[in-house]
């Protein structure tokens, strides 16, 4: 017998009055949902200032490029690297604007694991969609973002769309359910909510324990979905 | 790990433990802590139990249908590309990963935090094949420098004052100038650890919970480490509990805000990571290859018993722990067995039978604070009990627990023998009460484990019957 058969019989003749305990799943959704306070950017806003992310503002996506610079320069950067989005639509006009200036490189495929380790000072991409209620992006790295753009330069920068602003993580889940149509799920799919953090020294709260050490959220009102 | 496998020494150890002064104080600030942070998140009046209620119905109703979950889990993570391994036990369970790590030719493994790969002695295993396996997570990084076991099951160096790591650091870490600044030390282990995870062949990592219908595998986390360990090697090694699987992403949502907020009062955690497959041909980077080890090593066990089913609803958060008077005071290593606490003291029976962990399920004042802040509500006192019982006593049923009745004792059922005749026994009980209350100035001083602070009792002189009689006279 292998080890998968015996696993499986020992529980499979383990099951006991299984009906009396699914009746104890209620379908709390809408008293979850309901008993959550104010929705919105205010409160997306606000939780990422309170993980220690920084939040930009913008009106619309004119302004991006101007913005970038100044961060570049305020910062001393030198070396910036970006990805469009998986869902590239939703950003069109940002993602024409990168294209065009100079100002940092779009990743090509050709990025070796060393140039995330050494090279780039921060990277920049898209959210998926947000999370009001705990101040979470979700990022969908895939056909154009890489995992390590998000993860590894001691900077992650990240354009959001308000239009994509959920209530929070649970009505997200059935939405982006609702979207997938019964697709597979992308091979990764990550919520982040601040910049990299511990507290395992003494309980002293330290920040860029492996990931990044800041986490700069810009959010574009003007977006279209 | 060497000194921390003999949990039925608990009685020595945490003598030791209670007569460090340090020790204590680090265990009592950080428990204070926790319990503080964890009161605030769940600061709305009802908060807690609503959303208890939800998490302890999707955890009982996933255990229902744990077997064709596991399935479902498989079905779905090989059709997404994950191979799925099954292991009845830990041996077997090392096996697998060090196969996997020699098809590979892998040399140099970076591992996030994972209890279970505490539980296999995964780490003892590969040196032994001289494979360096690098603990990633800050606090298991520490006490691996250390060459200890975790403390606690979310902050595993919790016990550790900064000062300690200071020590650690400078003894380890070349180039490492000595400080005592956190953000500083933190800072000296990225180093190290970046390096490492740049040039590691494989990573292993914990699961948080794996959700059948999609085949994805949910790791929470602070840090970074997991993401690291998970997303920058060619192989991936995802070590899994079989009761950790879920039915649909729905389950997620509730399950993760009670983590969060019970472990260390967070809404939500730094990072959420989902992972459904390996690279893709069209995906950027990822690793080449994601392999899921089922790991049962007893949780069959705690199955088959309807007594015990509930102990796998845990979620690994860890309040009750910190919550519990017992713990607070002796510390982790005390108990020596993975996982300490209340917890610990349900679930370590299974893994390493009654006969080890007797005086574990005793250490307990059954003040139910563990109960209390349980995510998904775990009857821990009552399980204790019957534990205390099974450690005792034979098994009624065919189904024994390993070290059923090894803590039999002939002198401790010999006196509740005679305590049941006595009490049963109408003239009996009479007749002894009669002359045990008048011959009470002849009970001895008790002895020294009754302390020398407290006076000594001092038996009525009247029995019971007496004095209910008096009282109804006089009325």
């Amino acid at each position: 017998m292998s080890s998968k058969a015996n696993i499986l019989g020992r529980l499979k003749s383990a099951t006991i009055e299984s009906s009396k305990n699914s009746e104890l799943t209620p379908n709390l959704t809408s008293e979850l949902s309901a008993c959550s306070s104010t929705f919105g950017l205010e409160q997306f806003q606000q939780q990422l200032e309170l993980s220690h992310a920084e939040v930009i503002n913008l009106d619309n996506p004119n302004q991006i490029e101007a913005k970038l610079k100044s961060l570049i320069k305020d910062n001393a950067w030198k070396h910036g690297v970006w990805s469009s989005s998986t869902n590239p639509s939703r950003f069109l006009d940002v993602e024409r604007q990168l294209s065009k200036s100079e100002i940092l490189r779009q990743v090509d495929g050709s990025e070796s694991k060393a140039d995330y380790f050494h090279h780039f000072d921060f990277g920049l991409s898209f959210s998926e969609a947000a999370i009001a209620e705990t101040g979470t992006i979700v990022l969908h790295p895939g056909t154009n973002e890489s995992r390590s753009l998000s993860l590894i330069p001691p900077v992650h920068v990240v354009i959001v769309c308000l239009k994509q602003l959920h209530h929070n993580f649970e009505q997200f889940m059935l939405d982006f359910e609702q979207q997938g149509q019964g697709r597979p799920m992308p091979s990764n799919l990550i919520l982040v909510s601040g910049p990299s953090k511990t507290a395992d020294i003494q309980q002293t709260l330290a920040y860029g324990a492996h990931g990044p050490q800041r986490l700069i959220v810009i959010t574009i009102a003007a977006l279209e979905d | 790990m060497s000194q921390h496998i003999h949990p039925q020494h608990f009685k020595q150890q945490s003598k030791v433990a209670l007569a460090d002064p340090q020790l204590r104080s680090s265990f009592r600030n950080a428990m204070d802590y926790l319990q503080d942070k964890r009161a605030q998140s769940f600061s709305e009046p009802g908060s807690f139990e609503q959303l208890q209620l939800r998490g302890e119905a999707i955890r009982k109703r996933c255990l229902n249908q744990l077997p064709e979950l596991l399935e479902q889990l498989e079905s779905s993570c090989t059709n997404n590309g994950i191979v799925v391994h099954w292991a009845e036990d830990a041996q077997q369970a090392r096996e697998i990963v060090s196969g996997i790590l020699a098809e590979e030719n892998a040399k140099t493994v970076v591992k996030g935090k994972s209890m279970l790969s505490e539980e296999i002695a995964l780490n003892e295993h590969l040196a032994a094949l001289n494979i360096e396996c690098l603990e990633s997570d800050m606090g298991e990084y520490i006490v691996q420098l250390a060459n200890e076991a975790p403390s606690h099951i979310i902050m595993p160096a919790i016990h550790k004052r900064k000062q300690e790591v200071a020590e650690l650091f400078a003894k380890h870490i070349d180039g490492f100038e000595y400080t005592e600044d956190v953000d500083s030390l933190i800072k000296a282990a990225r180093e190290v650890l970046r390096y490492k995870f740049e040039h590691a062949d494989a990573g292993i990592t914990g699961v948080n919970f794996a959700v059948a219908q999609t085949g994805t595998l949910c790791l929470v986390e602070n840090e970074g480490n997991g993401r690291m360990t998970s997303t920058v090697p060619k192989v991936h090694i995802a070590l899994m509990g079989i009761e950790k699987v879920v039915e649909s992403l729905n389950d997620i949502p509730p399950l993760l805000s009670l983590l969060t907020r019970s472990a260390t009062g967070q809404a939500i955690t730094t990072y959420f990571n989902m992972i459904s497959s390996p690279r893709q041909s069209e995906d950027n980077d990822g690793p080449n290859a994601v392999h899921l080890v089922l790991v049962d090593n007893g949780r069959s066990q705690a199955y088959s018993d309807e007594r015990y089913r509930a102990s796998l609803q845990c979620i690994r958060c860890g309040a009750c722990m910190n919550h519990c008077p017992v713990y607070a005071r002796v510390g982790g290593h005390s108990y020596a067995s993975v996982y300490p606490g209340p917890i610990g003291k349900i679930i370590s029976p299974h893994l390493l039978g009654l006969e080890a962990t007797g005086d574990l399920v005793t250490a307990s004042s059954l003040c139910g604070a563990c109960e209390s802040v349980c995510p998904v509500n775990i009857p821990i006192p009552a399980l204790l009990r019957e534990l205390r019982s099974d450690a005792k006593l034979p098994s009624a049923s065919e189904q024994a627990l390993k070290g059923q009745a090894s803590h039999r004792s002939w002198l401790e059922e010999s006196v509740w023998v005679i305590f049941r005749i006595i009490m049963t026994k109408p003239v009996l009980y009479r007749g002894l009460s009669f002359f045990v209350v008048r011959f009470s100035f002849l009970m001895p001083r008790l002895p020294a484990i009754w302390g020398p602070q407290r006076s000594n009792p001092k038996p009525s002189t009247k029995t019971l019957h007496q004095l209910m009689r008096e009282r109804k006279k006089n009325s």
